[in-house]
């Protein structure tokens, strides 16, 4: 069965697949105005293994907290197969091996966050937000919690952001 | 995902923004894709100064389809890009000044229908960017598509005012 809907004047045609709703989710209210999409590769998989972001020049400047962060989702392979550096993003087997810690300076801000539960596209399209926080994302690091993930992966994060000194 | 349960949601709902203009456009890939290189927007310059905020991507999907899988745009048949190659793509926008505003965002995460099942429908994003299409750019992770050339991507933008 499909019926033809018209939502924000662009058609949309929805298939009743059996036994299952299609099902509309209100967006999270955070609006976008920057993000920044960045890995972290995973060159030491053994458990309790700590592996740092891929500094770039980005990292380098946001590192003295020049942003404020307002929202963040990372991905698997399923969303986005091979990184800019051509590694393979983990998969989703993989990410349920993988836990998040983000730090500003010395202090713990996320702490051990499991990283399957910021995918967004397995999570209804939801946007983590946060409150406004500050990272130092060259102190931050995901950590290895379980053995078994093979090949050279990298885990895949979108902060959003906004710059501090700046009201949007 | 339980068969009676509908969550009690609606399309629009109050933080959604009144869209007062929508379009349509679409990115034409004519030659094999090269990964790691930028493929500039240069078409649909209308996506210039204007404060986007909505951002929608379209794919085909053989199980359930949701968009033609053909389009044809002044006279020439499009293939639309297929789902399982919408994990292969990244994307930048910029503003009129060079300044990235989403940079190598994975370019699935702006599809309405994210899953090969398509029993989710994501609303979309709330964005608040004045983007500049001249300037912004596609790259290819993987240049493997299974979509045959030529290839268009419908991309829906929403915008409220424009900039004179």
């Amino acid at each position: 069965m499909t019926a033809n809907k018209q939502v924000n004047n662009l058609p949309y045609t929805l298939t009743q697949l059996p036994g299952n709703n299609n099902i509309y989710l209100p967006r999270n209210d955070i609006s976008i105005y920057r993000s920044y999409t960045v890995e972290v590769p995973l060159n030491n998989v053994g458990v309790g293994a700590k592996n740092q972001f891929l500094l770039n020049e980005f990292l380098q400047s946001e590192a003295t907290g020049s942003v404020i962060y307002t929202g963040v989702e990372v991905w698997t392979d399923t969303q986005q197969s091979v990184t800019a550096s051509q590694r393979t993003v983990v998969t989703a087997t993989d990410a349920a091996k993988l836990a998040i810690t983000l730090k500003w300076g010395q202090k713990e801000i996320i702490y051990l966050q499991p990283y399957i539960g910021w995918v967004s596209l397995i999570n209804f399209g939801m946007i983590r937000r946060l409150d406004q926080l500050q990272f130092s994302l060259s102190d931050s690091f995901v950590q290895v919690l379980q053995g078994g993930i093979i090949g050279a992966k990298s885990a895949l994060f979108t902060f959003y952001f906004k710059p501090v000194t700046r009201g949007r | 995902m339980a068969d009676n349960i509908r969550l009690p949601l609606i399309i629009q709902n109050s933080n959604q923004p009144i869209y007062r203009e929508n379009k349509l456009f679409y990115w034409i890939i004519t030659q094999a894709p090269v990964a790691g290189v930028r493929y500039f927007l240069t078409r649909n310059r209308e996506i210039h100064n204007f404060i986007t905020e909505g951002i929608e991507l379209y794919t085909y999907n053989a199980l359930t389809p949701n968009f033609p899988q053909t389009i044809e745009l002044e006279g020439v048949e499009y293939n639309t890009l297929e789902i399982a190659d919408a994990n292969k793509i990244r994307v930048t926008w910029v503003d009129y000044d060079g300044n990235w505003l989403e940079l190598d965002k994975p370019l699935i995460s702006y599809n309405k229908f994210p899953s090969l099942a398509n029993n989710v429908l994501l609303d979309t994003r709330n964005y608040y960017m004045r983007i500049f299409a001249p300037r912004s750019y596609f790259v290819f992770n993987d240049a493997a598509l299974i979509t045959a050339l030529p290839i268009a991507i419908p991309m829906g933008f929403y915008w409220k005012t424009k900039m004179r």
